[in-house]
């Protein structure tokens, strides 16, 4: 809808349990150009808690 | 599939990968990944074919967002979409699930998280805004160069947006949005004047967390295009 803007303010808000990632080179749905990010993804779901 | 969530409210589902699969002498429970798509207005098909291996370690449900035309536009709000999420998972039998929102639902998922902290395992933003700014929209635009057209096309829509300069910034905006090649839009079915009611309304105003500092238990992801 919007290209993203206060991320850095949402982490924050998130606290410590938040991950931040800046992507190179992606659009604005990351994996259109990044299909490493699928791995990311599903890497960082899959860490047991 | 279409599951009603209350009332005379069906959202249209779609699934790939099973939850319990075979493993050994038993069946082992994986978990269940909750996708909710960007827009407003659009449909899931931005996460196809892209997230569809993401099915093969777990059950990935697709869900289209509450936007029918005939029912009443006060129903498209956050806390609704927010709350669609726990109705689907409560009717399809999904408990701590992980939620992964992009672009705007990435907006809905802060929100679902803002009002039910404890639901999900993990989430996952991915280029999420915490609110629409217009002029921090303008900067990211000037900052990347783009086309005068785009950018002029850009402030008019998101200054004014109605249907009408809609028309006129929406086909140019793939740009906006896409490194390389943008999505086809004809894989989307679309409601537009869900996006113009939720842009004319108080997304300019939403913070993602009224209240800070909320005590978020679910780890979460937040993944954003440099770019952006």
């Amino acid at each position: 809808m919007t290209p993203a803007s206060g991320i850095v303010a949402i982490a924050d808000a998130i606290g410590p349990n938040a991950r931040l990632e800046l992507i190179a080179h992606a659009s604005h749905f990351v994996w259109a150009d990044r299909p490493d990010c699928i791995d990311l993804i599903r890497n960082w779901l899959l860490l047991p808690p | 599939m279409r599951v009603q969530i209350e009332p005379g409210v069906r959202l249209f589902v779609d699934v790939d990968g099973c939850s319990h699969r075979p493993d050994g002498d038993r069946l082992k429970k994986y978990p269940t990944l909750v996708l909710l798509h960007g827009g407003p207005g659009h449909d899931h098909s931005s996460f196809k074919p892209d997230l569809l291996p993401l099915a093969e370690d777990m059950q990935v449900v697709f869900v289209d967002h509450r936007r029918s035309d005939r029912r009443d536009s006060s129903e498209w709000n956050l806390d609704q979409w927010a709350d669609d999420v726990i109705r689907v998972c409560d009717v399809l039998g999904i408990e701590k699930p992980f939620v992964l929102g992009a672009s705007f639902g990435a907006m809905v998922a802060m929100r679902y998280l803002a009002r039910h902290p404890t639901h999900a395992t993990k989430v996952v933003l991915v280029s999420g805004t915490a609110r629409v700014v217009v002029e921090e929209q303008l900067a990211v635009l000037d900052k990347r160069g783009v086309r005068p057209e785009i950018r002029e096309a850009a402030e008019t829509f998101w200054r004014n947006p109605t249907p009408e300069n809609g028309a006129a910034f929406l086909p140019l905006s793939g740009p906006i949005y896409a490194v390389a090649a943008p999505l086809p839009p004809s894989r989307s079915v679309s409601n537009y004047d869900v996006m113009f009611h939720f842009l004319q309304g108080k997304c300019r105003l939403w913070i993602c967390f009224p209240g800070l500092p909320v005590p978020l238990r679910p780890p979460s992801f937040l993944a954003v295009s440099r770019i952006q």
